[in-house]
């Protein structure tokens, strides 16, 4: 029975718990120095998604150790709710002071919201390819710090191809032979997995280089002068063929329900052949089976004959909060990672944005240097209006469940005109 | 014997209750199974036994995952939030459950309407009061948010358990000389445990293994709760099955056996909640 | 004045909370619906109610409402029948009926981001658990691509929802049954009514509190699914599994339409309300009549 004695002794405790919920309030925000001076003990909040520069934490160790007076409060955020997190802090007024950001077309939202700074008169910045100088910069500004190149391609299995006798494949034709000879044998040709949606976009990026770009590489321009559509534009033919990919029962069974670890599991355990993906992702096939044998070609969506260009993109590392309290040490955090030996650190595997770090990329995607030097273009992403990626990856689902390629091409069109508005 | 279940025919009913048992069944020992084999065991029989019971899985699962901050934050503010819940709501619930006024009925609707909200409408507006308050990414940030959103339904459970305490009670104790506080906490409190235990197990089940809420407003690394920490853990190790369900089953163990053993209340608090409603 | 000071002091603490944390940001997103924020800029510009003009001419709105109710209806009508299905079984004192009950409580301890992990890999058409019993008892012709199946998707995902937390509403049922006086039955009896008479004419009336109470809240709950949808399919394939809350936050987050998506977000709140009116004057009305 509660007595009123009780009643207090409980009110007591509520008041005290009260207190202590709010004392144990994670102090993570921003320190309370509003110094500019390197010498007062400062701390810098980081936030990168966590599948990506994975050797970041070892790297923020070599950092504090030579600035001790800085501490890297570092959070590796799971890549669906990156943005979202992000976006979030920076419309409260409580951003990172430093995070990654994607490159060209999608630094447009924060530039124009004053979220990021421009870098312009760091060190570095002289130092930076032109693969990097692009995808880091909007309008001349330097906007963050890149780290490393990818490329879309096609990686396969050696083993599987000097079985079967088979050789990297120079045009479409080619190509197609190729997946049918494998398909014969009871291999599956492509693996596939669109219930990740982000994996729809690397076969139509893999393809548009070759088929619109290199002949026409105004075509972007005139889209944004409204003069061309995606709509009676190669990428109806586009589209065509990567579903014909499907039609011909290249891919595996159930792609829309497939997800991306089954897709690397596919290839690693040998069960397919070959897979379109970004560069990057060898190394997690890789660790799935240490003793298989990789190799990467492009994909050669050309006819006989013709040259094969190659999709390619440079991705940055973080851009600094344009409201920072700490814009010296975020920048100095900036300077560190771009000295050649962190740099080749933090993008171990892949080709690097720095004319002076050499590009220490796994030997399979090394095979695409040629292919490489006779032309690329950059990921589509990049130069869109940020509301077209994310109908590409609905448009394609659609296609690959019966909707027309006219209907999804249309609905790309009006969201590539809601971005420009 | 259930007579009435002799009427309707014992043999479908039990065919149901036998399809079902197994339906429900057959996923967790799925998840337990799997949770104690390597990957390659998995994918070659994911029903079989395991050959060699792999616990490294849990305690690969418990560090890498970083369950046991994972735990105390969770504890923390889902007791934390229970308390505050049970404490506003009871009490607000009283003098509209008593009172035949008409504002009475207008707060009572005002609280009401708070169910039907769906939880995005609010979410980048609570983040700017929350950060304006100072409480992001605190405790106390998100036990307000739970209370607020568990307030409408508690009250509306409590406001009609209230009509079916019998007022003499009340009245002989005003006749006794307590004052309404006295009368509140000491007489009326002990009465509504039955539907006090209701409105605790609904919202502590909802508030342990809710995600959204953490993911938004409590992602630095030392205020993770649970939900949180499987999810981050997940998304590193997404291809190892074994290690998932590992960390799912770590996560879930408390809740399961705080279940097991408060059965009895579990079961009566949400049937007495609801009837009387 | 002095009799308001009593009611006051009880109901202060709520009205505060309530009104901070949840009353503030709706009307915050009130007027965020009447602007075209993006989420980032620090000045929304007022655009009048052109959200509201476009949301009427968005194809992918009215999908997702037809979506929104598909897995409402489904989940409200599937929990409600199966749970007292399962409740009539359950109602007794046996033991196997206090431990079944008990039992099937399971999965409701169970975080959503669990549920769905589990059922990703019982859906998984490769490597899946019920495309490998399929395969395993020579049904291999029945095994399907669960969740990238546009036909099916949705009623994969309701599955497992319902799979998780119909014991709630069986359990209301179980008490709303054990609640009919058994002398009722027994004069049935011996008025020779047969079983189903016996359940429409008794059982079915007199559950009807415990029926209103699921049908409503399932509704309401089954409106305003999201994290289960967003962790299995995120909303996919193609947007089959886009219910409005799915949309909203593709919208709001993705898209960085601040403005639009709450708009969407009034739009749900409305239709909620409206259902969970009509429900309750509905139900409420068949309840008096028995």
């Amino acid at each position: 029975m509660l007595s009123l004695k009780r009643v207090k002794w409980i009110g007591a405790v509520l008041s005290i718990a009260l207190l202590l919920s709010a004392c144990s309030e994670t102090n993570q925000g921003n320190s309370s120095n509003s110094s500019s001076a390197e010498d007062k003990p400062v701390t810098i909040t980081v936030a990168m998604p966590n599948d990506q520069y994975q050797s970041l934490s070892e790297l923020n160790e070599r950092f504090q150790d030579q600035y001790p007076n800085i501490k890297i409060q570092f959070d590796a955020v799971p890549t669906d709710q990156y943005e979202t997190l992000v976006n979030t802090k920076l419309a409260s007024g409580d951003g990172p002071d430093l995070f990654n950001v994607n490159s060209g077309t999608k630094l447009d939202p924060l530039i124009n919201s004053n979220n990021i700074m421009a870098l312009n008169d760091e060190s570095w910045v002289s130092r930076l390819s032109p693969s990097g100088l692009e995808a880091a910069s909007r309008n001349g500004n330097v906007y963050a710090l890149p780290g490393f190149q990818a490329i879309i391609g096609v990686v396969y299995n050696k083993q599987i191809f000097k079985e079967l006798g088979l050789s990297i494949p120079q045009h479409w034709d080619e190509f197609l032979e190729v997946a049918q000879k494998i398909k014969d044998s009871g291999k599956i040709p492509l693996a596939l997995g669109l219930r990740d949606a982000f994996v729809t976009q690397f076969i139509p990026y893999a393809m548009a280089p070759s088929a619109i770009y290199r002949d026409h590489a105004n075509f972007d321009n005139e889209m944004y002068e409204g003069k061309q559509t995606f709509v009676g534009s190669p990428w109806e033919q586009m589209l065509a063929d990567y579903l014909g990919l499907e039609e011909k029962g290249f891919f595996n069974d159930d792609v829309m329900g497939t997800g991306l670890d089954s897709m690397f599991q596919m290839m690693a355990s040998g069960d397919a052949a070959m897979s379109v993906i970004v560069s990057p992702m060898i190394g997690a096939i890789r660790g799935m089976n240490p003793e298989i044998e990789l190799g990467v070609f492009p994909l050669p969506y050309v006819k006989e004959g013709e040259t094969i260009y190659v999709s390619t993109g440079t991705s940055n590392v973080f851009a600094v909060n344009a409201n920072t309290k700490h814009p010296e040490a975020a920048k100095q955090y900036l300077d560190f990672l771009s000295q050649p030996d962190n740099m080749m650190v933090l993008i171990e595997g892949s080709l690097s944005a720095f004319v002076d770090v050499p590009s220490q990329a796994d030997p399979a995607i090394m095979e695409t240097e040629d292919a490489m030097k006779k032309g690329t273009y950059t990921m589509l992403d990049t130069i869109w209006p940020n509301t077209v990626q994310p109908t590409l990856f609905t448009a394609v689902q659609k296609v690959f469940t019966g909707q027309s390629i006219e209907a999804a091409l249309k609905e790309m069109d009006d969201a590539f005109k809601r971005g420009i508005q | 014997m259930n007579r009435f279940l002799g009427h309707i025919g014992k043999i479908p009913v039990y065919v149901l209750l036998g399809v079902w048992t197994l339906i429900i069944s057959i996923p967790l020992l799925v998840v337990i199974l799997t949770s104690l084999k390597t990957m390659p065991e998995v994918k070659s029989n994911p029903l079989s036994l395991p050959s060699s019971f792999q616990w490294s899985n849990y305690s690969v699962a418990f560090e890498q995952g970083k369950m046991l901050a994972g735990f105390s934050n969770s504890l923390i503010i889902t007791s934390l939030a229970l308390v505050f819940i049970v404490i506003l709501s009871s009490m607000a619930a009283f003098p509209l459950a008593r009172s035949q006024s008409k504002w009475a009925s207008v707060i009572y609707l005002y609280f009401l309407s708070g169910i039907m909200v769906p939880f995005q409408i609010a979410m980048v507006p609570l983040y700017k009061l929350l950060n304006s308050l100072g409480l992001n990414n605190s405790h106390l940030g998100v036990i307000l948010i739970y209370t607020s959103s568990a307030m409408a339904f508690a009250i509306f459970l409590y406001t009609s358990f209230y009509k079916t305490v019998p007022r003499e009670l009340e009245e002989a104790a005003k006749i006794d000389g307590c004052g309404p506080i006295r009368t509140f906490f000491v007489i009326l409190f002990p009465l509504i445990k039955p539907i006090t235990s209701t409105v605790i197990i609904t919202n502590a089940l909802f508030i342990w293994n809710d995600f959204f809420v953490p993911l938004l407003f409590l992602q630095s690394q030392n205020s993770r709760t649970i939900p949180l920490s499987i999810y981050m853990f997940k998304s590193q190790y997404a291809t190892d099955w074994t290690l998932t369900f590992a960390a799912v089953i770590i996560a879930s163990l408390p809740l399961v056996i705080l279940f097991f053993s408060l059965q009895r209340f579990f079961v009566q608090g949400i049937a007495s909640g609801a009837v009387k409603g | 004045m002095k009799k308001y000071i009593v009611p006051a002091f009880f109901l202060l603490p709520a009205l505060l909370v309530f009104t901070t944390f949840i009353i503030f940001p709706v009307i915050g997103s009130f007027y965020y619906s009447f602007t075209n924020w993006d989420g980032l800029s620090a000045t929304p510009q007022f655009i009048g109610i052109k959200n509201f003009e476009n949301l009427l001419h968005d194809e992918t709105v009215w999908k997702s409402l037809g979506v929104t109710f598909q897995i409402a209806i489904i989940l409200m009508l599937g929990q409600n029948v199966l749970g007292l299905a399962l409740a009539l079984g359950l109602q007794g004192s046996s033991w196997v009926q206090k431990v079944l009950r008990v039992w099937y409580m399971i999965p409701l301890m169970l975080s959503y981001v669990a549920i769905s992990y589990i059922w990703n890999y019982m859906y998984d058409p490769r490597n899946g658990i019920i495309n490998f019993l399929l395969r395993s008892v020579g049904l291999s012709n029945l095994t399907q691509d669960w969740l990238g199946n546009t036909d099916l998707a949705v009623y994969s995902v309701i599955f497992s929802i319902i799979w998780q937390s119909f014991a709630l509403c069986m359990l209301i049922y179980v008490a709303g049954l054990q609640a009919i006086p058994k002398d009722l039955y027994e004069a049935a009896n011996i008025d020779g009514a047969g079983k189903g008479r016996m359940f429409v004419n008794i059982t079915f009336p007199l559950v009807a509190p415990a029926f209103t109470i699921n049908m409503v809240v399932t509704m309401i709950f089954g409106l305003k699914i999201f994290d289960q949808i967003f962790i299995m399919t995120n909303g996919g394939p193609g947007g089959v599994t886009e219910n409005l809350a799915m949309l909203l936050y593709r919208q709001a987050f993705t898209f960085r339409q601040m403005g639009y998506g709450s708009a969407i977000a009034i739009v749900m709140f409305l239709i909620i309300l409206v259902v969970s009116l009509l429900q309750v004057i509905i139900l409420r009305k068949r309840e008096v009549e028995h």
